[in-house]
């Protein structure tokens, strides 16, 4: 299931999102660039405000405008731009070709509709099918996704299920329809441990058996190592690092990929702290000038606090947008201009 | 075997509640200043002591205040709520000729309020802040707080007096006998005398006191149904459901609504619990001989056994409504049904 030579299922090209506040203008995401190929697993990991959901919610046409703004860029599905869509040829999209589930599954199902009924509207609104052919269906689905005692429970409402059976209702719901690409948006923080395992087993299953291609959002390496091929590092909206994951566990090129990394407790630590990044993720509304994480970075040099970095190739698959690798790259792509104001 | 508990409990509670009512208004009556003799006899009978002290031994009102109470809460346990004092009629036979009047007209004004209010609110919660949630939050905030008295005077006076499409005051014309009284209500009692014409005159003649009295329920309907229904719209999981490809339209059907109208759906009852309780003003300009009249001349002459009465034919309404409103909570809510 390797990347090598496909055409990408989606293609995510300089990607700006604003959002209208209060406060003022917050650049989401900022020319956002990555391509999916089918049947991969992507992770894509930030901390939170990173611009990770918004990203994937921007795929879907999800962001509630106002206040967002999708300001530049294209989203190219199967060559399509999704963004010329009109609403009613992305209804046939959402929830068909391209599914998407949610952190928190406890407030994610409709706490007045049955389980069962709530997997079969997906059948019903893109396959056709009547309500009884769609609840067999959805029942099928729910032993699929490791439910048991699924012909009872299709009929039970979702308070009257656990954490970890309203995520498996979630993903059930979401590949009903047997979907290209599947964003899971931290599935798994909401949950137990425990729990979490096996719902992340049941993701690496399905993509194995479905040949669905996963888009993994979460702040936690554990579950980028757990199940994603390739890794894209977002900070305030940007792409800092993107590299296979072997390579970025064994040897992170950015900065705050090493304190992410490094941020990860181990059982063999013998340290007194946990690691962390000093300060914040800034705000949002400030505009920064240089590399926007300059004022957390322990290698902040001099040309970091002036000018943004570009993004550098440096080696097949790899990038990162950091001053260190200036002229160390093979070649520059995309050269981030920030919008002008 | 728990809902025949949950049922007994209920009508436990309902029995207690209604003595306690009846027996707030007992004193409240007793304590109100001015003497119900004075407030029923003439001028000339008062001078006459024998027929003071008949009248007041008639209506019991020569024993103590207590005596009194014991003999009334007696009678109440017998489902005898007394005789009036201003009419010499029993209550029952007084509010069993009043409470269909307003009973029609407030089933009448709270289908009206509950239909057009969700309307209203829906449609304003879906084309938020444009042209039309503008105009419908005025309209809403026009029903709430315009005077109703002065509202009723404005509606006959231009539909009634100066378009003369829509009748006067009254419940029928005076082309018109009532019809038999099966259940009270003229229209349906119309229709059972299969008198079409009449039954069509006495809808009629629901429609500007209905209206007038639906403005403020529906108001409070219109903003309840908005704010609940913006608030669902936000939830996790509508947008689970947008995430799905689910359309506009079934999104609000199927996955908002009925979140939305549980918060509704007991203002509604509330509105209906009031409107039953009769409204003084519009059934004075509308000449409507219902619950409000009755009660207002019941105080006007201190009478205390339809003061009390009217409170618990009022209390009364409001149990049911509430138990019917929780009934129906469990209908829409899976999670109050299973508590």
């Amino acid at each position: 299931m390797g990347t090598e030579k496909k055409e990408p299922l989606l293609q995510v090209k300089d990607l700006s999102i604003d959002f209208h506040t209060a406060e003022g203008v917050v650049h989401a995401v900022n020319h956002l660039s990555f391509d999916l190929y089918p049947g991969e697993t992507l992770g894509i990991v930030g901390e939170s405000g990173s611009g990770k959901s918004v990203s994937s919610l921007a795929v879907m046409r999800l962001i509630p405008d106002p206040p967002g703004k999708i300001v530049s860029g294209e989203i190219l599905f199967h060559g399509k731009n999704l963004l010329d869509y009109s609403e009613k040829e992305m209804l046939k999209i959402r929830g068909n070709l391209i599914s998407m589930i949610f952190q928190e599954p406890m407030t994610s199902l409709n706490p007045i509709l049955t389980c069962g009924s709530q997997i079969a509207e997906s059948l019903m609104l893109h396959k056709g099918m009547k309500k009884k052919e769609a609840m067999k269906a959805a029942e099928q689905l729910m032993r699929d996704v490791g439910i048991a005692n699924a012909e009872k429970r299709v009929n039970e409402y979702p308070h009257q299920m656990s954490g970890g059976m309203k995520q498996r209702v979630m993903i059930a719901m979401a590949l009903a329809c047997e979907p290209e690409i599947l964003f899971c948006d931290e599935p798994t923080t909401a949950l137990d441990v425990t729990i979490q395992a096996q719902i992340l087993d049941l993701i690496k299953k399905l993509n194995r058996e479905r040949n669905t291609a996963i888009v993994m959002i979460t702040h936690d390496f554990g579950v980028v190592s757990e199940i994603c091929e390739r890794v894209l590092v977002m900070y305030t909206g940007r792409i800092f690092e993107e590299a296979p994951s072997q390579k970025i566990f064994k040897m992170p090129k950015h900065p705050y990929t090493e304190g992410l990394i490094d941020s990860i407790p181990q059982i063999s630590d013998v340290r007194e702290a946990l690691s962390t990044i000093e300060g914040t993720v800034p705000n949002p509304t400030e505009k920064l000038e240089g590399c926007s994480f300059w004022p957390r970075c322990s290698r902040a040099m001099d040309i970091c606090k002036r000018e943004d970095p570009s993004v550098k190739i440096i080696e097949e698959g790899r990038r990162v947008r950091c001053w260190l690798y200036e002229g160390s790259a093979e070649d520059t792509i995309n050269p981030d201009e920030e919008s002008v104001e | 075997m728990d809902r025949l508990k949950f049922i007994v409990k209920r009508l436990a509670f309902m029995v207690v509640m209604l003595l306690g009512v009846a027996t707030i208004v007992f004193f409240l009556t007793k304590l109100v200043p001015g003497d119900p003799v004075t407030a029923n006899l003439s001028q000339r009978a008062l001078n006459d002591p024998e027929i003071v002290e008949a009248y007041k031994i008639k209506y019991g009102l020569d024993k103590p205040v207590f005596m009194q109470y014991l003999l009334y809460i007696r009678n109440l346990l017998r489902l005898d709520l007394g005789t009036s004092i201003r009419t010499n009629k029993t209550i029952m036979w007084e509010l069993g000729r009043c409470f269909p009047a307003t009973a029609e007209l407030a089933i009448f004004s709270i289908i009206l309020a509950a239909v057009f209010g969700i309307f209203f609110g829906i449609i304003s919660a879906m084309k938020r802040n444009s042209i039309i949630d503008q105009l419908v939050r005025a309209i809403s905030v026009c029903g709430v707080s315009i005077p109703g008295f002065w509202f009723a005077l404005l509606v006959l006076f231009f539909f009634y007096y100066k378009l003369q499409i829509m009748p006067g005051p009254g419940r029928l014309s005076t082309a018109f006998s009532s019809p038999e009284a099966v259940t009270g209500f003229f229209t349906i009692d119309a229709l059972i005398e299969g008198d079409i014409p009449k039954f069509l005159d006495a809808l009629k003649h629901l429609i500007l006191p209905g209206f007038v009295l639906a403005a403020f329920t529906m108001g409070l309907i219109t903003r309840t149904a908005r704010s609940n229904l913006l608030d669902v719209l936000s939830t996790d999981y509508i947008r689970t459901a947008k995430a799905k490809g689910t359309p506009g339209r079934r999104m609000i059907m199927h996955h908002a609504l009925g979140n939305a109208l549980i918060p509704v759906l007991t203002v509604i009852g509330l509105g209906f619990g009031n409107l039953l309780g009769g409204m003084v003003l519009i059934e004075t300009i509308f000449n409507w001989p219902g619950v409000g009249q009755f009660a207002y001349n019941s105080v006007k002459a201190l009478d205390y056994p339809g003061v009390i009465g009217v409170s618990l034919l009022i209390a009364l309404n409001y149990m049911i409504i509430n138990t019917v409103v929780d009934i129906l909570y469990g209908l829409i809510d899976p999670r109050v049904r299973t508590k």
